[in-house]
C-alpha cells in the first residue's frame, strides 16, 4: 500500500468524504428493485429463512437505502413488541367505539374510474357530446330514413321493387344503402302499428251498417269517400277497377288535422275503419263510383259516423 | 386482563383468540381484532409514521384495520402460526404497509433530505473549491457505485450501512444472523473501506484531492 493511501486511512476526512459519496451514489433506487414478501421478511428476522430467503433479503437490503431503513425500523420494533413495557402501553390504550364498528367501503359494481365520470365537470361535457352526436348523426340519419320510405311511397314501390332499387343503387334519387331496406321494413311497420292503433283506439268505428264489401256493378273503381258535414273529403278508400269485390286496394286517408297523407297497403278481405278525427260526428262515409265525370254517390252506402 | 408478564396477552399469543372467532362469527372477529391493531398501532406506531398527528394517525390505523378485514379477512387469513407471536407478523406487515403509505405523500428527495443536507455533495466543506469539482463529481459518485458493485455484499452493506449513519447493532441487524459482535463488524467495515479506497485509486480517484 502506497503512502498516499496509509495517510488517507488515518484521515477521518477522506472516511466523512468516502460515505457521502457512498451516500450519494446510492440515493437511487434500482428500477429493478423488488419488495421482498413480508413472509420472507419475517422469516429473516425470526432467523429460519431459508438460503433462498436469506439471498433475497441481503440483495434487498445491498440495493435499496428505503429497504435497509425499513428492516433497522421493522427490527427494533419486533425487539420490543412484546416487552412488557409494549404490553403496559397496549393495555392503556382507550379503544373508541368507532373502531368496533369499522366496516369496509361498500364494494361498487362498478370500477373506480366510474365515480370520476360522476363528476359534473366530468360527466356533462360528456352528455353534450353524446347529444351532439344524436343530433349530428341518428337525426339526419332518422330524416333520411323516412324520407327515403316517403320517396319509395310517392313513387309507389313495394318492398321488393324498393329494395332491389336498393341493391343495384339506380334510386331516383339517393344512392340508398342496403341498410335502408331493413329501414324501410322498420319505419313501414312502425307506420302500420301506430295506423293499427289509431284504427283500434281512438275514433269511431264504422261497423253499423257498414258492408264488409262493396261491389262495383259497372267496372269502375269503387270510393269510400270519408267527407265531412261541409262535404270536404277528408279521405278515401278505394277497391281496385277490376270489379274486385275485396277492398283490398290501396287506401288514402286523409286524417285531420294532421292533413298527414299516409299510403296503406292494406292487403285485407274486409276493412274495418276507424276514424281518428276529432268530431267524427260531423262527418260521413259515403260509398261513391269514380267514373269519368267523378264520384257518383251509391244510395245505400251512406254510414254516418 | 392478562398480567403484563402473562405469555398469555395478545401481543405473545401465536395464535390470538379473534382468529378463532372469525371462522364463527366475523362481525365479532373483525370487531376484536380491530381493538387489538387499535392498541397496538397506538402503542407501538411504526417509526416512519411517529410524526403523523393525532388525526392522522387515527386515520391510518382506520386505513391498516380496513386493509387486514376487507375481501373477508383476506389479509388477516392469510397470517401461519409458525410458533411467533401474532403481534411480529402483524408488525411487518404494517410497517410495509407504513413504507408504501409514506411513499405515496413524499418523494424520494423529501425523504433523504435529511440524512443528507447536500444531496448532490457539492458544497461540502471538506471538499476544495466547488467549480473545481463540481464537473468531477458526478463522475466520481459514478465510480464509486461501480467499485461497490464489484465487492462482497456484506462490504456493499456495510460501506451503505455506515454511510447512512447506522450503529454496529443496526449494522449486524442488515447482515443477518451470522454477522457476529460489534467489534467484528467495526472490523470488517475498515476493511472494506481500504478495499473501496484501492479499488478507486486503480480508478484514478485519490479522495485526499479533493480535502481543503
Amino acid at each position: 500500500m502506497s503512502n498516499g493511501t496509509e495517510h488517507t486511512d488515518d484521515d477521518p476526512r477522506v472516511d466523512d468524504l468516502l460515505n457521502r459519496l457512498i451516500r450519494t451514489a446510492a440515493q437511487q433506487t434500482p428500477s429493478d428493485f423488488a419488495w421482498p414478501q413480508d413472509e420472507t421478511i419475517l422469516a429473516y428476522f425470526q432467523g429460519n429463512a431459508n438460503k433462498e430467503q436469506h439471498e433475497t433479503i441481503q440483495a434487498a437490503i445491498a440495493k435499496s437505502s428505503e429497504f435497509r431503513r425499513f428492516m433497522i425500523d421493522t427490527a427494533e420494533q419486533l425487539s420490543t413488541v412484546t416487552s412488557n413495557a409494549a404490553v403496559a402501553d397496549f393495555d392503556s390504550v382507550q379503544v373508541p367505539e368507532s373502531i368496533m364498528d369499522l366496516h369496509p367501503a361498500p364494494v361498487r359494481p362498478w370500477p373506480a374510474w366510474f365515480n370520476a365520470l360522476r363528476r359534473p365537470r366530468v360527466l356533462a361535457p360528456i352528455v353534450i357530446g353524446a347529444l351532439a352526436v344524436f343530433i349530428l348523426l341518428v337525426g339526419p340519419m332518422d330524416l333520411f330514413q323516412h324520407r327515403t320510405v316517403m320517396l319509395a311511397e310517392y313513387s309507389e314501390l313495394d318492398r321488393s321493387e324498393f329494395v332491389s332499387l336498393s341493391q343495384r343503387g339506380t334510386h331516383p334519387e339517393d344512392s340508398i344503402p342496403k341498410a335502408f331496406a331493413t329501414a324501410y321494413d322498420a319505419a313501414m311497420s312502425r307506420l302500420r302499428e301506430s295506423v293499427a292503433y289509431e284504427l283500434t283506439s281512438g275514433g269511431y268505428k264504422l261497423s253499423e251498417g257498414a258492408p264488409t264489401s262493396a261491389a262495383s256493378t259497372t267496372g269502375n273503381k269503387l270510393v269510400l269517400r270519408i267527407v265531412d258535414k261541409q262535404g270536404t273529403e277528408i279521405g278515401k278508400i278505394t277497391t281496385p277497377a277490376n270489379g274486385d269485390t275485396n277492398i283490398s286496394a290501396e287506401a288514402w286517408l286523409v286524417f285531420p288535422p294532421q292533413l298527414t297523407l299516409w299510403h296503406l297497403p292494406l292487403n285485407r278481405d274486409s276493412v274495418d275503419i276507424t276514424l281518428p278525427i276529432e268530431h267524427p260526428e260531423r262527418g260521413c262515409v259515403t260509398v261513391t263510383e269514380q267514373t269519368d265525370s267523378g264520384y257518383v254517390a251509391t244510395p245505400g252506402h251512406i254510414f254516418q259516423l | 386482563m392478562p398480567s403484563p408478564y402473562s405469555e398469555d396477552h395478545p401481543l405473545r399469543q401465536t395464535w390470538p383468540s379473534f382468529l378463532n372467532v372469525l371462522e364463527k362469527d366475523l362481525t365479532r372477529g373483525k370487531a376484536e381484532f380491530a381493538v387489538f391493531a387499535y392498541k397496538l398501532l397506538q402503542a407501538r406506531p411504526p417509526k416512519i409514521l411517529q410524526a403523523q398527528t393525532t388525526e392522522e394517525r387515527e386515520d391510518w390505523i382506520q386505513e391498516i384495520i380496513l386493509h387486514f378485514t376487507n375481501d373477508d379477512c383476506r389479509v388477516l387469513r392469510e397470517y401461519r402460526n409458525t410458533g411467533h407471536p401474532f403481534a411480529a407478523w402483524f408488525v411487518t406487515v404494517v410497517n410495509h404497509k407504513a413504507y408504501d403509505f409514506y411513499r405515496k405523500f413524499s418523494t424520494y428527495h423529501e425523504r433523504t433530505a435529511s440524512m443528507d443536507d447536500t444531496p448532490d455533495g457539492i458544497g461540502h466543506p471538506d471538499l476544495a473549491e466547488p467549480a473545481d469539482v463540481r464537473s468531477e463529481f458526478s463522475e466520481i459518485v459514478g465510480k464509486v457505485a461501480a467499485c461497490i458493485k464489484k465487492m462482497s455484499r456484506k462490504c456493499q452493506i456495510l460501506l451503505q450501512a455506515a454511510a447512512e449513519e447506522y450503529n454496529p447493532r443496526e449494522m449486524l441487524t442488515l447482515l443477518g444472523k451470522d454477522a457476529g459482535t460489534n467489534k467484528q463488524a467495526g472490523d470488517d467495515l475498515r476493511a472494506c473501506r481500504r478495499r473501496l479506497k484501492s479499488l478507486l485509486m486503480d480508478e484514478g480517484v485519490e479522495l485526499s484531492h479533493y480535502l481543503g
